[in-house]
């Protein structure tokens, strides 16, 4: 899955981080911060979904790649809990 | 673990420019000079001489919105391969005023994306909103 974008006003760029997209030939990848994490829990046996700064687990699945895709749509441009900068 | 992140758009590729030229200025192809030696642009009265890759003849600047320009308008590729916009103070209180840079970068950095990931075998889509900005979608990932 590859993360919608969003263009603001000034022409810059705002999205998930991903190397499906070279973002390098758009311009300077700045402003990095981490978003969500996706960890292992093994008395579930299942992969988890957690926002940064947060030990609720938002969602889980035994599946990694479903946990990831889960986890790109939810906190990307689109996304429930998208908190990055403005919105359309 | 997913991250933020922000990408400052800068004008490296010169089809995509010229692209995001022809989109933003209405101008065709042929309407867009293209150098690979830099040369003169027509300036008016004081403004310093200079030199550019692209160029915009001042005829064809306000063609689209009635506003006359008056001087070329270009872009010149500098030491880092990034191509600087040279555009007189009078034409950028005209018909290149912040918000037209601030649609021309965007609109680059769309046909960039674009460029980018049709040469993957995906198809971008996008969404303008009233406030300027505009929502990028691909579809085709396996």
């Amino acid at each position: 899955m590859i993360p919608t974008l969003e263009i603001d006003e000034k022409g810059n760029v705002h999205t998930l981080y991903t190397d499906e997209i070279d973002l390098y030939a758009i311009g300077e990848v700045c402003n990095v911060v981490k978003a969500s994490n996706v960890e292992f829990n093994q008395a579930r046996q299942e992969w988890e979904v957690t926002k940064v700064g947060s030990s609720l687990v938002l969602y889980s699945n035994k599946n990694r790649d479903a946990a990831i895709n889960w986890e790109i749509e939810n906190f990307g441009i689109q996304g429930k809990y998208y908190c990055g900068q403005g919105e359309l | 673990m997913s991250r933020y992140c922000e990408i400052k758009t800068q004008f490296k590729d010169r089809e995509s420019l010229i692209l995001a030229l022809m989109e933003t200025g209405g101008w065709t192809r042929e309407q867009i000079e293209v150098h690979d030696t830099p040369v003169e642009m027509r300036r008016w009265g004081r403004e310093k001489i200079a030199k550019a890759n692209l160029i915009i003849r001042k005829k064809n600047v306000g063609q689209k919105t009635n506003t006359y320009a008056f001087n070329d308008i270009g872009f010149v590729k500098d030491e880092n391969g990034q191509y600087q916009a040279i555009i007189s103070d009078i034409d950028r209180k005209r018909s290149c005023d912040d918000k037209w840079l601030g649609k021309l970068t965007g609109n680059y950095a769309f046909r960039t994306l674009e460029r980018d990931q049709r040469s993957r075998g995906r198809s971008v889509s996008r969404t303008r909103s009233e406030n300027g900005r505009q929502r990028i979608e691909i579809s085709g990932y396996r």
